[in-house]
């Protein structure tokens, strides 16, 4: 019995032995920045966030990761190649480094030899970011589509979970598009939507406890709601309808264009189930809107188009460099339910571009966009990036000016940005981390960054969503859509979605403009107009991954 | 000896049939199989439901990409199931023959398909209802050891048995795992050898815990766990066959093989328990035998699916995907044109000939030279196959790589990552210059075992074959962006897209060409062909040229051709053409286009007057 004892101490000390790895002593520094995937060095991190593992690129003979912060109280050793490090010490690393800076060595072994490489740095912000993210999976392609999820996925630990999974209610060729999961206030009030399009389509509304389903389809209006901008209060919800198609690029390596042939506003009262027009001119197409966090501005995007024949989708389709859109707000008055006359908060045309996605920060004074030299769909557009605009600092350029030079109070967020495309975007809930999707990775591909946006209005390097395991955004093959914050949860689980899904959607009813002053042009558009749909392009609603 | 009569016919009979006459199919189903070994391939396959057999079931399917290891795999698991079969519901020696039933059906569920697997999602049609029936039968076997320990330990084994195969086994093989617990419910209904108050007693608690457990997908499904409709849950990982009129048919040899097998398993209720020992050869033995193995040989060997414009599909994208261009016309020369029993072949074939000519650089001198038609694609779903199987090549080798990228991921959507898609992905991110995504496609392939000499060829250090194939689509490229769209009519689009194309480099110009000639269009022709008038080899026109630049000078009579030079042989054989045409002239053309046909069957002028209203996709 004694033996056993003796045999089974020192099998288990000899397996401590092989499992403790300790820093090479006396390692020569190559001089060299390690490469790996995911790039993670100079990042500024939140000190919440889960670990960001990687995968050295560099080929050698052993691997062994050191991470430490300044004081040197604590520290993590990894060995390998792949960099999987523990969640707890991880977590207590962070803490012990926040408002400080996070030190990573890369040891190599090469020729019986350890090098180390470069330290890497990543500062430790002070704020937090929200716990949560939204986001839609969907592979990057064109008009099919089979298996996509709309998924809650926890930024402090690598948990996902699915709200939905279109799979459940989909049979053969009668599919499901989702899209668009929205909560309103960063989900603290438990109010969210999201879009269920063709088989059993419907809006789908949640409190935290009760679903219901709606068509927001009038006959008055364009289509059913697509982008939504919940109020940050009020049971309100602005959408744009649109009328989008895909064309194909023969030869330009952006592959696709998504096109809006038409689109306006409209406001959704969700507790009367009614649905306003906001802005339904025909010559302008409103989309993306977007609160103030007041709750009391309405940002948008617009592009002004005069349709010269009877079929605009050939003539956006040979015109598509053409539409550029600006940036424009409308006030308005939560007790009347009144928006005002439009403002102009950025003529991107005149500078040659176009700007989209307006996002307003949660302490009112930055607006963010993504611009590029056309369109709205621009996370098809490598030149896409993201700019704010200092809502507080008055532009020196006039925003009537012919001059095409870029206003002094807007400026790229040029270290987030890249030479892909960046677009959609959100400002976490204390404003000091911005989440936006790139294809900066292998250009086809959406993944999903975070940035951190300091108190002097600056953006600093980037880091993509941490997961589990370092290869897995070269493993897989979806885009990330639609990406957002919360603070909380989504309550329902899919199952109670899909219950709810099966039901019989409520018909929302049109109910005039919810303009002061409805303008002429404010005449809901004929449908008639645009729905000659050319051979080439292909109607999408809203199933286009942004 | 004559225990060998059985599978050695058996083994005979699957190897002739997959082997020998369905090579080209077996290579095509692998292309159409997504296997891989990442880490995130596995974990999603194997976190869904059924998905642990999907995964082996790809793997074995896989292997048809060489197919003689695939062929084996398949006859060594249909051979399992009769030897299993006789194991747990043992009949009289005289009944052997009864047990090899499903083998046959099983067979004939893969070899009915056709163009099915195109477009069938289910990732490994093939193997899934095989391996399915083979794990389950071994489960039943577990359990049957099992539950004969008797005493304390087999009733709780038995008891976790059930449990773990209607939660884990229905996670992980789907309705196979159901099945297995369906096929137990005999063996506990089974009068004990012991009788006993406590033996019944347990066995109606087994039974009853046998009901409870097909209450578990349901839970399973209410509990989150299952991301299906759940009107499927209790067919997960079968065949996604409809239920129509048309593909009612592919059904019936799995559901003929689970009734049997239940059957087979009821004979245990009435079976005795001793076995008797049966020496000599029966008379009825051999008659079962024979109406047995006869009568599932022949509906196997009848039913398995057979078009000879499919077979000659096969044949010619194997051959492509080797480079082996003569190989792609030999097949296609295949057709006896004066045969009573010629079929002519698919838009398919048509298509592909023309790309064998065109890499081969003989389609100006033989193109119109070789069958020519519109034949249905024999399916039993409506889809557009061409597109289906040939968009991605097509557009890839005619260099218009946006379209073949755009194709292989709509329909990796639809129908998973096929490794075919990926290769044409990565060849076609290679010649963007898209190393990043190159990079993507490249890894996801080398995790599959059978694509690594692809990647090797295509990606890490590319053979002379591959450099040449990208240089001959690097001269297809010159071009300028334009928004467009196919609508999935691939040869319309390319025909019509080259034709109006102008400019580009000399084999742009001549591509341009030709699709001006197969679409008659005479202006067309005559500006491309004086643009590479000047580039002809040694200055001899190619003969289609020749052939056209005589017949649509004569029947216009704008462009005078006689400084042209117009082979001697081709202008004596025009003049033929015309007398015959003067001599028939009171006929129709039904009868001078089967007359003219022996003489004139390969020239342009033939095609011109005889070929019309083709259906091109």
């Amino acid at each position: 019995m004694k033996q056993i004892r003796l045999t089974l101490f020192s099998l288990s000390m000899l397996t401590f032995a092989a499992c403790s790895v300790s820093v090479p002593d006396n390692a020569a520094c190559n001089g060299h920045d390690a490469a790996t995937f995911p790039e993670y060095a100079d990042a500024v991190i939140p000190p919440n966030i889960a670990p960001l593992n990687f995968f050295v690129e560099d080929k050698a003979d052993s691997y062994i990761t050191h991470i430490y912060t300044s004081s040197r109280n604590k520290d993590i050793v990894v060995e390998g190649r792949s960099v999987e490090i523990p969640q707890e010490e991880w977590s207590d690393l962070l803490a012990e480094a926040k408002g400080d800076t996070l030190y990573t060595d890369v040891y190599v072994k090469v020729d019986g030899a350890w090098m180390v490489c470069n330290t890497r740095k990543n500062p430790v912000a002070e704020e937090e970011i929200d716990t949560y993210i939204t986001y839609r999976l969907i592979e990057p392609s064109y008009v099919d589509y089979e298996e996509m999820t709309l998924n809650q996925r926890n930024l402090t630990n690598f948990e996902e979970v699915q709200i939905y999974n279109n799979m459940m209610l989909s049979d053969g060729d009668n599919g499901q598009c989702i899209n668009c999961h929205a909560a309103q206030d960063y989900n603290r009030t438990g109010h969210s939507q999201f879009h269920v399009r063709q088989n059993l389509g419907g809006t789908v509304f949640t409190d935290g406890k009760n679903i219901k389903k709606v068509n927001l389809k009038t006959e008055q209006t364009l289509s059913a709601g697509v982008y939504p901008a919940w109020h940050p209060t009020k049971s309100l919800i602005a959408y744009s309808v649109n009328e989008t198609g895909q064309v194909f690029h023969t030869r330009d390596l952006q592959k696709v264009e998504v096109i809006d042939y038409a689109s306006n506003l409209i406001l959704y009262d969700l507790t009367a189930d009614k649905v306003y027009d906001i802005d339904s001119r025909a010559d302008e197409f409103e989309t993306f809107p977007a609160w103030s966090p007041d709750g009391k501005t309405l940002y948008y995007a617009s592009a002004h188009y005069e349709q010269q024949t009877d079929d605009i989708d050939t003539e956006l389709n040979a015109n598509y460099e053409q539409l550029k859109y600006n940036l424009y707000s409308r006030k308005f008055d939560a007790q009347t339910m009144k928006f005002g006359a439009q403002d102009t908060v950025l003529l991107a045309s005149r500078m040659g571009k176009s700007a989209v996605l307006p996002r307003v920060s949660p302490d009112g004074r930055y607006l963010l966009f993504a611009m590029a030299d056309y369109g709205n769909f621009h996370i098809w557009h490598k030149s896409s990036d993201l700019y704010v605009m200092d809502l507080q600092q008055k532009a020196s350029v006039s925003s009537d000016s012919v001059s095409a030079s870029i206003a002094d109070n807007v400026y790229p967020l040029s270290e987030a940005n890249s030479k892909f495309a960046e677009s959609y975007h959100s400002w976490s809930s204390n404003g000091r981390w911005i989440l936006f999707s790139s294809r900066r990775m292998d250009g086809n591909y959406t993944r999903l960054f975070i940035a951190y946006f300091d108190k002097n209005g600056h953006a600093h390097r980037p880091f993509v969503v941490p997961q589990r395991k370092p290869k897995f955004y070269r493993q897989l093959f979806k885009s990330y859509n639609v990406p957002e914050w919360m603070v909380a949860p989504v309550q329902p689980s899919s199952v109670d979605y899909v219950e709810a899904v099966r039901k019989d959607a409520v018909q929302a009813t049109y109910s005039g403009s919810s303009l002061l002053v409805p303008s002429a042009d404010d005449i809901p558009v004929s449908r008639s107009s645009v729905d000659a749909a050319s051979g080439a392009s292909q109607h999408a609603g809203n199933r286009v991954g942004y | 000896m004559k225990r060998f009569v059985y599978p050695v016919l058996f083994a005979a009979f699957a190897i002739f049939i997959l082997l020998f006459r369905l090579s080209d199919y077996l290579y095509e189903t692998a292309a159409m199989t997504p296997f891989y070994t990442t880490g995130m391939f596995v974990h999603d396959i194997v976190s869904r439901c059924g998905g642990l057999l999907a995964f082996a079931s790809a793997f074995l399917q896989s292997c048809f990409a060489i197919p003689w290891i695939g062929a084996l795999c398949m006859t060594a698991l249909l051979l399992l199931i009769p030897y299993m079969l006789k194991m747990l519901f043992p009949l009289a020696n005289r009944f052997e023959s009864l047990y090899w039933l499903p083998s046959f059906a099983i067979l004939l569920n893969y070899t009915q398909l056709g163009y099915m697997i195109y477009v069938l999602k289910t990732p490994a049609v093939a193997f899934m209802p095989l391996l399915g029936v083979v794990v389950s039968l071994l489960l039943v076997w577990l359990f049957r050891f099992i539950y004969n320990l008797g005493g304390l330990f087999g009733k709780i084994f038995s008891s976790v048995w059930i449990i773990a195969v209607a939660t884990f086994g229905y996670y992980a093989l789907g309705c196979y795992a159901l099945f297995a617990l369906w096929l137990i419910v005999p063996i506990l209904c089974r009068k004990p050898s012991k009788a006993s108050a406590a033996n019944l007693s347990f066995s109606v608690f087994l039974g009853i815990l046998v009901v409870i457990s097909f209450f578990v997908p349901y839970l399973f499904y209410k509990a989150g766990l299952l991301h299906i409709r759940v009107e499927s849950i209790y067919f997960v990982e079968l065949p996604d066959f409809l239920w129509t009129d048309a593909e009612k048919i592919l059904w019936r040899p799995l559901i003929f093989s689970f009734v049997w097998i239940l059957l087979l398993s009821a004979s245990l209720l009435f079976a005795p328990r001793e076995k008797h020992a049966e020496t000599k050869i029966s008379v009825f033995a051999v008659i079962l035998f024979l109406v047995c193995f006869g009568g599932a040989g022949y509906m196997t060997y009848t039913n398995t699916y057979r078009d000879i414009n499919y077979e000659k599909i096969l044949k010619m994208k194997r051959a492509m995907d080797n480079g082996e261009w003569e190989k792609m016309l030999d097949v296609a020369r295949s057709a006896d044109l004066s045969s009573d029993d010629y079929t002519p072949p698919t838009r398919m074939q048509v298509l592909l000939t023309r790309l064998a000519l065109y890499k081969l650089g003989r389609e100006a001198d033989e193109l119109f030279g070789y069958p020519d038609g519109d034949a249905p694609y024999n399916v039993l779903r409506n889809h557009q196959y061409l597109r289906l199987m040939g968009g991605r090549s097509l557009y890839y080798h005619y260099g218009k790589l946006n379209f073949s990228y755009r194709w292989c991921m709509e329909d990796m959507v639809e129908y998973g990552k096929r490794p075919d898609y990926l290769k044409y992905m990565l060849r076609c991110a290679v010649m963007n210059g898209e190393t990043k995504l190159a990079q993507k496609y490249a890894d996801m392939l080398r995790s599959n075992p059978f694509c690594k000499e692809f990647v090797n060829r295509y990606y890490d250090s590319p053979s002379e074959e591959a450099k040449k194939e990208y240089a001959d689509v690097a001269k297809l490229l010159n071009y300028e962006t334009v928004l467009d769209g196919d609508g999935g009519l691939i040869e319309v689009y390319l025909l019509y897209n080259f034709a109006t194309m102008e400019g580009g480099t000399r084999e742009m110009v001549n591509l341009s060409l030709l699709s001006c000639l197969i679409q008659k269009d005479i202006n067309g022709f005559w500006q491309r062909f004086f643009q590479l008038l000047p580039t002809f080899k040694d200055g001899r026109i190619p003969r289609h040229y020749q052939e056209a630049a005589l017949l649509f000078s004569q029947l216009e009579q704008k462009v005078d051709i006689s400084r042209l030079p117009i082979d001697n042989d081709v202008k004596a054989r025009f003049e033929r053409l015309i007398e015959a045409s003067a001599n028939n002239a009171q006929y129709g053309d039904e009868y001078n286009c089967s007359v003219l046909r022996s003489s004139f069957g390969d020239t342009y002028w033939y095609y011109y007057f005889f070929t019309t209203e083709l259906k091109t996709n």
